[in-house]
């Protein structure tokens, strides 16, 4: 079975106003399970591709599927469930909703899916013990001080907390752009490891955006953002 | 949904200016359901002052001066009328009593009335009382007193004590006392929350006494006492109580062209209706500047929606990127106005009842207006809606501001 949870076919995009698209992509998909590295400096169409790939835009010709769903087909409310229900997402930094305390900052995506909320109960028997599951596996025990307001936190820390918002309820599709910029080596290098071992118990996709090729590495597929972006004629 | 949940914990993240605008929105709720109970009560007690009567007679002057002086005990009356007049009027045929008033005299800022033993009897004032002695009895001697409540309350007269009237309505002390006629109280009524518990009801005669020889240096107590010599030669004003209501319109045009002196009938109905549109000016200006209040407390809550919103591109990006559609940041949005709004409506009627209940026996003393707690009209609940919808209105604004910044951020956001 050829599980494909992102395609695309004859990818183009531009903003408004602009005369040559920005992004043009022929043929791309990527599998259940799969892990790609997109290589990229920011400024380069990232965002706008990251934008088409959670479903917050649609192609201007062409199709993107999502979840085998021509997101254009969608109504801007099925989108935003399509994402709610099967993409994670994580931010360069500043992840967490500064009035919401760590616990509900992971069941967040749970309040707007029940697809979600649904495979969190299944597999731990409440969201909130799934929160607690995920948290205890990215952080030593004792590391988190539960009581302080979560922008007190690490940015380390604070990204590991976005990761678990992410994975939490087992979306099929994690994407996660720059999510560690802001993190010194150790930190980068740990962070990484713990995602991708929680993406090895869900076997969810990840896309992952950064500028820093070393990163590389960890990735069985890597591609340049190049690769997404229409080809400027000299 | 759980939209108000996260409203509910945005706001106490932002609570220092939440709370100030709440407690704006709060002032303006307390002043508008204050000025309806005033306006709503004040009606109500203006209403009360007299009753059953069914007109009420004066020198020709304005009704609502007449009625002023004659049973608010406001002003003065232009002219007195004769007794004659008075007298003859009384015995026509369908007049079933008749309670002569004369004013003109005071005890330490209290007016004196000078009536009959009828006014104890028929007068009557709110839904047809008539008025009750908590103490003692209706004048019987020409140097008895009938004191209101409040005179007797505040003065802290008691059956048997002694007062001593003033000419005119001036303070103690000046010449003007009628000093040499005390008057013993004989009574006491009970409190009405009219303009009668300010009141020191005398006797006609009595009336009449403390004037003979009045401004002369040698005096005679006893010489006044003979009450052939008392007979008033002129009141100030007299109510009339008719067999039927449809004598009234007849009998108000015969007084009205009445031959020996230019007489002046009202009824008192009407009369009540005339002073309260002249009122209504002051209680439309208080209606207005409430609402004005409340649209300030309202601008205080646009204020700080849209401060807030540029602060919260961020939050409102991760909201989207966890699957929040543009319809649930406008709800948020909107949630918080609503949020804020009814709890300012709540602190609101709180604080209004906090400073009724300080207020409360102030008001009695000094304007005879009970207010009592409480929500008690449609017109409040219809206010107190409106409020809430104009919060939700308000809310529509940022809710619009933060769809368009949504639709433009998606899920990048400045940093």
């Amino acid at each position: 079975m050829n599980q494909q949870l992102i395609e695309i076919e004859n990818l183009r995009f531009s903003w408004p106003g602009a005369t040559t698209p920005l992004l043009a992509c022929d043929a791309f998909s990527l599998a259940h399970g799969e892990h790609l590295f997109v290589r990229g400096p920011s400024g380069s169409g990232k965002s706008t591709l990251l934008g088409l790939l959670t479903g917050i835009l649609t192609p201007e010709s062409g199709r993107l599927s999502l979840m085998q769903q021509d997101t254009a087909s969608l109504s801007a409310t099925r989108r935003d469930r399509l994402r709610a229900d099967h993409i994670g997402y994580i931010f360069q930094q500043f992840n967490l909703v500064p009035y919401l305390d760590l616990v509900e900052n992971v069941i967040l995506p749970c309040r707007f899916s029940r697809r979600r909320t649904d495979n969190a109960e299944r597999a731990h028997g409440s969201i909130v013990a799934a929160a607690e599951y995920l948290l205890s596996h990215l952080f030593t025990e004792g590391e988190l001080d539960r009581k302080a307001p979560v922008a007190n936190l690490s940015v380390g820390q604070q990204q590991r907390v976005a990761a678990a918002r992410a994975l939490i309820g087992d979306p099929e599709i994690v994407i996660a752009d720059e999510p560690t910029s802001s993190l010194d080596f150790s930190a980068r290098e740990r962070f990484v490891d713990l995602l991708f071992e929680r993406l090895e118990e869900t076997n969810a996709t990840l896309v992952f955006v950064s500028h820093d090729p070393t990163l590389g590495a960890h990735f069985k597929r890597e591609s340049g953002i190049d690769e997404f972006r229409a080809k400027t004629v000299a | 949904m759980n939209l108000l949940r996260l409203a509910w914990k945005s706001l106490l993240n932002r609570r220092s200016t939440v709370l100030l605008t709440m407690l704006t929105i709060a002032v303006s709720v307390a002043l508008l359901l204050g000025v309806e109970k005033v306006r709503a009560h004040a009606r109500q007690s203006f209403a009360n002052t007299v009753s059953g009567t069914d007109l009420i007679v004066g020198a020709r002057s304005g009704s609502v001066q007449l009625l002023l002086y004659s049973v608010f005990r406001i002003g003065n009356a232009t002219n007195n009328i004769s007794w004659d007049s008075y007298q003859e009027i009384a015995a026509l045929p369908g007049v079933r009593w008749a309670i002569p008033i004369s004013l003109g005299d005071s005890h330490r800022g209290y007016r004196v009335v000078g009536t009959t033993r009828d006014y104890f009897e028929h007068f009557r004032y709110a839904n047809k009382r008539r008025l009750e002695f908590s103490a003692g009895q209706a004048f019987q001697d020409t140097y008895d007193a009938v004191l209101g409540a409040e005179v007797a309350r505040q003065l802290g007269y008691q059956s048997g004590d002694r007062l001593i009237v003033t000419h005119g309505l001036g303070a103690d002390g000046l010449a003007a006392d009628h000093s040499d006629k005390p008057f013993a109280v004989s009574g006491v009524l009970a409190p009405t929350g009219t303009p009668v518990d300010r009141s020191v009801h005398v006797s006609l005669a009595g009336i009449e006494a403390i004037h003979i020889n009045w401004n002369k240096v040698e005096t005679d107590p006893t010489l006044a006492r003979s009450s052939s010599d008392l007979r008033p030669r002129a009141i100030t004003a007299f109510m009339l109580g008719l067999d039927s209501r449809l004598l009234a319109f007849k009998l108000q045009r015969e007084i009205n062209q009445y031959a020996s002196e230019p007489l002046l009938a009202i009824f008192p109905g009407v009369a009540l209706q005339e002073l309260w549109d002249l009122m209504r000016v002051a209680e439309q200006a208080l209606g207005i500047i409430s609402l004005l209040v409340a649209a300030a407390a309202m601008v205080g809550l646009l204020a700080v929606s849209l401060a807030a919103l540029n602060e919260r591109r961020r939050e409102m990006a991760i909201l989207r990127s966890v699957g929040a559609s543009h319809l649930h940041v406008m709800g948020l949005l909107i949630s918080e106005s609503a949020l804020l709004t009814a709890f300012g409506i709540g602190l609101g009627m709180v604080l209004q009842s906090a400073v009724l209940l300080v207020l409360q026996p102030w008001l009695v003393d000094r304007f005879g207006l009970f207010l009592p707690f409480g929500l008690h009209g449609a017109r409040e609940w219809a206010m107190l809606g409106g409020l809430l919808l104009a919060g939700i209105l308000v809310g529509l604004f940022p809710a619009w501001l933060g769809y368009r910044n949504s639709l433009a951020d998606g899920l990048s956001t400045r940093l």
